[in-house]
């Protein structure tokens, strides 16, 4: 049972580090696209931070 | 969980870690030699190797990267100013699509060597830190100037070590 449980630990923590991944310098391109904005369009974004707090 | 499991994850995360940072090019060491295709269509293949006995001056540029886009005409100044002297740029573009860095060049036409590497596996090789780094590599191979990022007076520096290499110093 212990050993399961150490397992599974490993396991989880082996997973979520490979899921994790860098942004390279040379990959910020992907970031700097339109579809990566929090707010795709700015005037809609605009009115609704002026309507919600 | 015993301390010993605990002191083994520990072990075994920061071996991970590690493993992921590699050692960048640095002033005084060899360049690591790179083949690449043209970024433009028909035009040969751009190998560093092929360069030796020039004095090279390798730029990692983006259609994204302001700064990038500011040094480049003043690159092809440079580049003009010096070529008769042995002096080669070789600036790599990493976009991906490849298509936005050809997009930038129809209006911004450039004189010098532009090899497309969209899959970065050239800036992997020279662990490249930042938008835009360059690399001043003498007749030798050895790397004279890293230089990152672009700002106002940095061409002045940059001119200042070619001349400096081109010299032989």
């Amino acid at each position: 049972m212990r050993l399961v449980r150490t397992l599974l630990a490993v396991l989880i923590c082996a997973t979520a580090l490979i899921s994790c991944t860098q942004v390279r310098p040379w990959e910020r391109g992907y970031l700097a696209r339109d579809e990566m904005a929090w707010q795709a369009d700015s005037l809609e974004g605009a009115l609704n931070d002026h309507i919600f707090f | 969980m015993t301390n010993k499991t605990k002191s083994r994850i520990a072990a075994a995360l920061l071996a991970a870690a590690l493993s992921t940072t590699a050692l960048a090019v640095e002033e005084g060491e060899k360049a690591p030699d790179f083949t690449l295709p043209s970024i433009h269509a028909g035009q040969p293949e751009i190998a560093l190797a092929a360069l030796a006995g020039k004095t090279v001056y390798v730029d990692f540029w983006a259609s994204w990267c302001a700064p990038c886009l500011k040094s480049l005409p003043l690159y092809n100044a440079l580049y003009h100013k010096y070529k008769d002297q042995g002096l080669e740029i070789v600036a790599i573009n990493v976009d991906n699509p490849v298509e936005d860095g050809q997009d930038f060049l129809l209006d911004t036409p450039l004189d010098f060597l532009i090899p497309a590497d969209p899959d970065g596996d050239t800036p992997e090789k020279f662990e490249v830190i930042g938008m835009p780094t360059s690399y001043l590599i003498a007749p030798d191979g050895t790397v004279k100037l890293v230089h990152m990022g672009f700002r106002e007076g940095d061409i002045e520096l940059v001119e200042e070590a070619i001349v400096k290499t081109l010299a032989g110093n």
